[in-house]
């Protein structure tokens, strides 16, 4: 318990970092000075234990239409809507009349994610800022048949995830614009949901499987690359330890600056 | 099952018996009525007994043993394997397919590999624990049937089919039952003292007969029933029960010679719904219905309490209290071979079948009399009712939160539909099918 409350204090840390440097740089000035859109790319697992349970995997991709915000001070907003795909495995529902085990299938949904960063500090060739991020997928509901009894039955499943994160970014100035090389520390919340509805003749149930506020640490090394005019490409890959285990994350963007 | 004085409850649902003696067994004497020929002359055609099957997601493969370990591990990746665990010591890798990729379409690419030098399904394995009962192996048949011959004595050998049972031991891995789920057992008593119910009876129980707090079993009938349903299992002792981990309630409602009165069952059935019984074992009936019979069925269901009971051994129609639709779970018997037993009771109430030929249960050590082990084989509806009680109080030790109407429609939904080639669906001889315990227990696999 201590353990976690350790864990939840500096996530809130980090968290705070990241919401101070961002009213900082808002504080200061509030134009905007640039306007991006394009499309972005997600991916991260996790080890997971659904509602207690043993330890399973859930990966997660997410892929849609992403716009950039720049505020005069460095602040930017974005915001990205479009596809998800979750693949929840081993979680077992065993309080429904017949005790289902779903042992993993690919999810589709709709995410929605939110992300501000804002440079805090400038030192040499380094700039030290913060980052926040909000993800959401609603995962939209896929059915199986239930076979071999006397009746005929369904298993209707339905995964929705949040994750929030936040945390420090050290990015590296010497190469100019063109390349913005930069590190990230992050702590990742996730709290997730698989909701299972069952029916079979005159029987019928639903029991939902969570994980609530699963923590994780995260390490990212990424860049920001301007290959030409106005386009810039967004990459990031890194690893996320938590409870249970080392597990990866990748994103990448590209995006049109109008 | 043993007929009835006016307004009688009979049928304790015995069609012959034979007692188990030393390392032979010895045929002893019938009891009661419904004694019947059974048919047993039909070979099944199921598979080796026991198959577990092979994984749907794993696969094991063998390199060329020219071929290192970075570039094997390649080679998986490039097949799709992400993840590959390596055994060195025997040169085989355990690879997971990715989602969407089946384990066929996976080894044919894996056969198509110059550098594989083989490459198969992962079979499955189950830890090997099956209770130390001595008589489980030989003789219970209807827990666990790998085929052969059930050798009863006197000459008297039955053939078994493999996979006529109610999938006992695969359930038991996904629960035992709890101690605090009680089954009644309204019959002739049961014998407390027996070294395979001693530590499963919660106490004296209640004597409706003789308007006492000691429901002994100065019959067989009672004993036999709950040991079927919840004899002490895994103790070196005598036979296994389906509710291994539940206990026994005993209630004397029908004297010794297997008599009764509706009003003893009445109050059997309410005085072990109050006691807070779990599920309600009534292996006996009699012909006519009763409005007030009914109602403490109704009474039983309300407060939580599954009812199940012995269709009858009549061949006719089905005795009350099974033959409340609504309130009560009827079972009738099947054998060896899965076929409906000749004497089982029939109509529309049947909700479903358990073995009921040949079973064997304890009984007191004074009705064999003394050197003789106390277990006897049994045949009729009322062996068969008590592993339909089983099942449902391993059901209700799984998901106490069910209602009693869930847990028997549980039962019938999972039940395997035996006689489907002549009466597909239910039907008014096995109701939904023969009980199947590893469907109603063991989670259903989604991927």
């Amino acid at each position: 318990m201590e353990e976690r409350d350790r864990r939840r204090r500096s996530a809130l840390a980090l968290a705070v970092l990241a919401l101070l440097a961002a009213g900082r740089a808002e504080a200061k000035q509030f134009h905007v000075t640039s306007f991006s859109a394009g499309l972005a790319y997600d991916h991260f697992a996790r080890t997971v234990a659904w509602g207690g349970g043993g330890p399973s995997k859930l990966r997660a991709h997410a892929f849609g239409a992403q716009a950039e915000v720049g505020f005069s001070g460095g602040l930017v907003f974005s915001f990205a809507a479009g596809f998800s795909l979750v693949n929840p495995s081993r979680l077992a529902f065993g309080t429904l009349p017949i005790s289902l085990e779903f042992r993993g299938a690919n999810m589709s949904g709709l995410s929605l994610a939110a992300e501000a960063a804002a440079p805090v500090k400038r030192a040499g060739r380094f700039e030290i800022g913060a980052a926040g991020r909000i993800v959401y997928s609603s995962g939209a509901a896929r059915s199986w048949p239930l076979e071999g009894f006397a009746v005929e039955g369904r298993a209707t499943g339905r995964p929705d995830w949040l994750e929030l994160s936040a945390g420090p970014r050290l990015a590296y100035l010497a190469f100019g614009p063109r390349i913005v090389p930069f590190a990230e520390v992050s702590a990742r919340l996730l709290w997730a949901g698989f909701r299972m509805a069952e029916t079979l003749g005159e029987l019928g149930g639903e029991e939902t499987s969570r994980v609530r506020g699963d923590f994780a640490l995260a390490l990212a090394l990424g860049a920001e690359v301007r290959v030409g005019g106005p386009v810039k490409v967004k990459v990031k890959a890194g690893l996320a330890a938590g409870g249970g285990g080392a597990d990866g994350l990748f994103s990448i963007g590209a995006l049109y600056g109008f | 099952m043993t007929r009835t004085r006016g307004t009688v409850v009979g049928s304790l649902a015995a069609a012959a018996v034979v007692v188990l003696a030393g390392c032979g067994l010895d045929r002893g004497g019938a009891v009661a009525a419904g004694d019947r020929p059974v048919r047993l002359e039909r070979m099944s055609e199921t598979g080796p007994p026991g198959s577990l099957g092979c994984a749907s997601d794993r696969v094991l493969v063998r390199f060329r043993a020219d071929v290192p370990d970075g570039p094997a591990r390649e080679r998986l990746r490039a097949h799709g394997f992400p993840d590959a665990h390596a055994i060195p010591a025997v040169r085989v890798y355990s690879a997971r397919t990715a989602p969407g990729v089946s384990v066929a379409e996976a080894l044919t690419a894996l056969r198509g590999d110059g550098a594989v030098e083989s490459a198969g399904p992962d079979p499955r394995t189950r830890i090997a624990d099956v209770p130390n009962d001595p008589y489980f192996g030989a003789y219970q048949y209807n827990l666990r049937n790998l085929g052969g011959y059930l050798e009863i004595g006197g000459g008297l050998r039955v053939r078994l089919t493999a996979g006529a049972d109610v999938k006992a031991v695969p359930a038991w891995d996904e629960v035992r039952g709890d101690p605090g789920v009680v089954i009644a057992v309204l019959d002739t008593g049961v014998d407390r003292n027996h070294p395979d119910l001693a530590y499963k009876v919660v106490g004296p129980g209640r004597d409706f007969v003789n308007g006492d707090d000691s429901a002994d079993d100065d019959h067989w009938h009672g004993t036999h029933v709950a040991g079927i349903a919840a004899a002490d299992t895994d103790n070196g002792v005598g036979i296994a029960g389906v509710a291994r981990g539940c206990r026994v309630l005993p209630v004397k409602v029908v004297d010794n010679r297997g008599d009764g009165y509706y009003s003893w069952m009445i109050d059997g059935i309410v005085w072990a719904t109050d006691q807070g019984a779990g599920v309600i074992n009534v292996s006996l009936g009699g012909d006519v219905p009763d409005p007030y019979l009914e109602d403490a069925c109704r009474y039983a269901r309300d407060h939580g309490a599954v009812v199940v009971a012995a269709a009858g051994n009549s061949g006719g129609p089905v005795l009350y209290p099974a033959a409340y639709d609504e309130t009560v779970l009827a079972v009738a018997a099947s054998d060896a071979d899965d076929a409906i037993a000749s004497f089982s009771s029939f109509g529309p109430e049947v909700d479903v079948a358990a073995p009921g030929v040949w079973l064997l249960g304890p009984v007191p050590q004074a009705y064999v009399g003394p050197g003789r082990p106390p277990y006897v084989f049994a045949s009729g509806t009322s062996a068969a009712a008590p592993q339909a009680a089983g099942l449902a109080a391993l059901i209700r030790s799984l998901k106490p939160d069910l209602a009693p109407e869930q847990i028997m429609w549980i039962i019938r939904y999972t039940a395997n539909d035996i006689n489907a080639a002549s009466l597909p669906g239910r039907d008014d001889r096995a109701g939904y099918g023969r009980i199947n315990m590893e469907r109603a227990l063991v989670p259903y696999i989604i991927r």
